[in-house]
């Protein structure tokens, strides 16, 4: 007999490992954030950001702090969290590594069904200043709820063609959902012909995927929407490990197959919808953080949700933070940023064969 | 102990693809399912696990009706292999931890964690537990597989094709194992096998499938050339060479 104690504590010291890798993502996460703070034109240094969060402070320190930087990089950790997660699920469930809410038309059903909760149902108020047009959205539940209506739209289409068309593998599976997209773009842009003009080009640079709009009260929303993903997703974290054994294989591990993409796929989209409710369609986010978070944790559920949750955060501070510091005092729009990152990613995916995994 | 009552499945009304299977397996037996493809194999096993609803029928694990178990209850009386299971990039320690799902309630406990090791050491696996199960060879690889199954701690194990896809010396090491495991563990072991000479080595109990039906189920006195050459459509020579059976195939004697 060898030494089964010595064994399992070898496990127990991998395990740890996992853990540990999570907690400097974690760090890196925060300090990137301290330092996004201290971003714009006004510079702050970290001690300077440090007392406002501590209560102290000088008042115009505070000031933009409270009002524009917090609430700003809060959003970027919440969205990137929430859509990286849910890819991580989505890639899971449908057993496609290329699959996110952005990849398969989820993101841009949400945008189209936040376009008319906005435009049609008066969800939202277009403002227009002398400075810049912005979209502010009053009623976010009307808003979030038509994003989710289009978005689970979406959802259910690539569920329908995943099962019964099962040799469509992942690269057919996208492609359907290149071809959801350019619909919803298509009814988003009819929806912006009947548009006046400042309306239009407020709209136009709301679907460019934009942080600037999410106040205190919106974060709150976000906050609860986003809670409930996470002890969904956190609740079946053994089960998308049984998902990845294959469907049968979850079955006989006492799994509802059927059953956990349907709810998985749904909460995807309710966090899709909110997600681009307040900030616009921001692409690959989803598709990426899982990945990368791969290198670091492997495939175990357990790490890989949390993980991909972090490294979305990290991902969109740092999009944010380069959208502020290519031609300041321009902001960019992130969602521009993002997919300029993104697309040459997904392409080395598409390519690399992991894309045929099944 | 496993009963299967006359099960019935059809993926479309008018092409059965079970019709009327019943089938009885004791403890420390293992059960070899024969038919050429497209019998029904497979889908009799997915059947027996629920899951492939049956359209009629029921299967009796200790005399209780299994089909009227939630997912999780099914899970500790049944565990399945799938044939060509599709390797995942979990270690091989997770992977077998993964056994214990149908027992987790919110986390895996040390004694999960203890059942998973000493499962590892019985099969000789521990070496390899931190290597990912997509990076080791196939005999390995359905060991790991078995080792999860029996971290269900299951009544009944369902083995799909376990030797498909390995060479010969990996094929009787895995179907040795099998056997052992019956005896030791006191379970009920149904096997789908392509081998025929597998499986009158390794098996107890033989079901012969059909044209979707049983052609004949028993013990070794129904592996006889004839009922052989019915359900294979092939003429064979059984022989015994110092106790251990052999078939030999004559594919072109009409």
């Amino acid at each position: 007999m060898r030494h089964p104690q010595t064994d399992l504590q070898q496990y127990n010291r991998f395990i740890q490992r996992k853990r540990a890798a999570l907690l400097a993502a974690l760090l890196v996460t925060l300090l990137a954030a301290l330092l996004y703070m201290g971003i714009g034109s006004m510079r702050l240094s970290v001690g300077d950001i440090l007392r406002v969060l501590g209560g102290a402070g000088e008042a115009k320190h505070v000031t933009a702090i409270k009002n524009i930087r917090l609430p700003r990089v809060l959003a970027a950790i919440l969205i990137g969290a929430v859509l990286a997660a849910s890819g991580a699920v989505m890639q899971c469930v449908l057993r496609n590594p290329l699959a996110s809410a952005s990849t398969l038309g989820v993101s841009q059903g949400a945008a189209f069904g936040a376009a008319i909760g906005i435009i049609v149902f008066g969800g939202g108020m277009i403002t227009n200043s002398n400075s810049n047009s912005t979209v502010a959205v009053n009623n976010p539940y009307t808003v979030t709820l038509c994003a989710f209506v289009f978005g689970s739209i979406s959802s259910l289409v690539v569920i329908a063609i995943s099962r019964l068309r099962r040799g469509i593998g992942p690269g057919g599976l996208v492609l359907a959902g290149t071809a959801l997209s350019a619909m919803f773009a298509g009814g988003s842009t009819l929806l912006q012909y009947f548009a006046d003009d400042t309306s239009l080009g407020a709209v136009v640079f709301w679907t460019f995927g934009n942080l600037g709009n999410v106040g205190w009260r919106d974060l709150r929303f976000l906050a609860v929407v986003f809670a409930i993903c996470f002890v969904f997703y956190f609740f079946n974290r053994w089960n998308y490990n049984a998902m990845e054994a294959g469907y049968d294989t979850a079955k006989s591990l006492g799994v509802n197959s059927e059953a956990l993409m349907l709810w998985s796929m749904g909460v995807c989209s309710l966090s899709a919808a909110a997600a681009v409710s307040f900030a616009g369609i921001i692409s690959f986010v989803g598709l990426i953080a899982p990945h990368m978070m791969r290198f670091f944790v492997g495939d175990d559920h357990r790490f890989l949700i949390p993980g991909s949750a972090i490294c979305g955060s990290l991902l969109l501070i740092l999009a944010d933070a380069a959208a502020k510091l290519i031609d300041p005092p321009v902001i960019l729009p992130i969602g521009a940023i993002m997919s300029f990152i993104g697309g040459p990613v997904f392409l080395i995916l598409l390519f690399r064969g992991r894309g045929g995994r099944d | 102990m496993i009963e299967l009552r006359d099960i019935h499945f059809s993926y479309t009304a008018d092409a059965p693809v079970l019709s009327g299977v019943s089938f009885t397996l004791d403890d420390k037996q293992c059960g070899a399912i024969l038919g050429n493809n497209g019998a029904g194999k497979s889908t009799l096993l997915k059947c027996i696990d629920r899951i492939l609803r049956p359209k009629q029928g029921s299967v009796l694990v200790d005399g209780q009706d299994v089909f009227s178990l939630s997912g999780g209850e099914l899970a500790r009386k049944i565990a399945y292999v799938a044939q060509n299971a599709r390797s995942s990039d979990l270690t091989v320690f997770d992977t077998v931890l993964l056994g214990r799902r149908p027992y987790i309630r919110w986390d895996v406990s040390d004694r999960d964690r203890e059942l998973v090791m000493s499962l590892l050491e019985r099969l000789e696996l521990q070496k390899l537990m931190l290597r990912r199960l997509s990076q080791l060879s196939g005999g390995e690889a359905q060991k790991v597989l078995l080792a999860r199954a029996l971290a269900q701690e299951p009544r009944v194990l369902l083995l799909d094709e376990p030797t498909s896809n390995l060479d010969p010396r990996n094929q009787h090491e895995v179907m040795q194992l099998v056997r052992d495991i019956a005896r030791e563990q006191k379970i009920s072991v149904i096997t789908v096998l392509h081998d025929l000479n597998l499986a009158v080595r390794y098996c107890d109990r033989f079901l012969l499938l059909k044209d979707a039906s049983v052609y004949a189920s028993g013990g070794a006195e129904c592996m006889t050339p004839e009922n052989i050459e019915a359900v294979y459509h092939m003429h064979v020579h059984l022989l015994e060479h110092r106790g251990i059976p052999i078939l030999v195939p004559f594919p072109d004697v009409h």
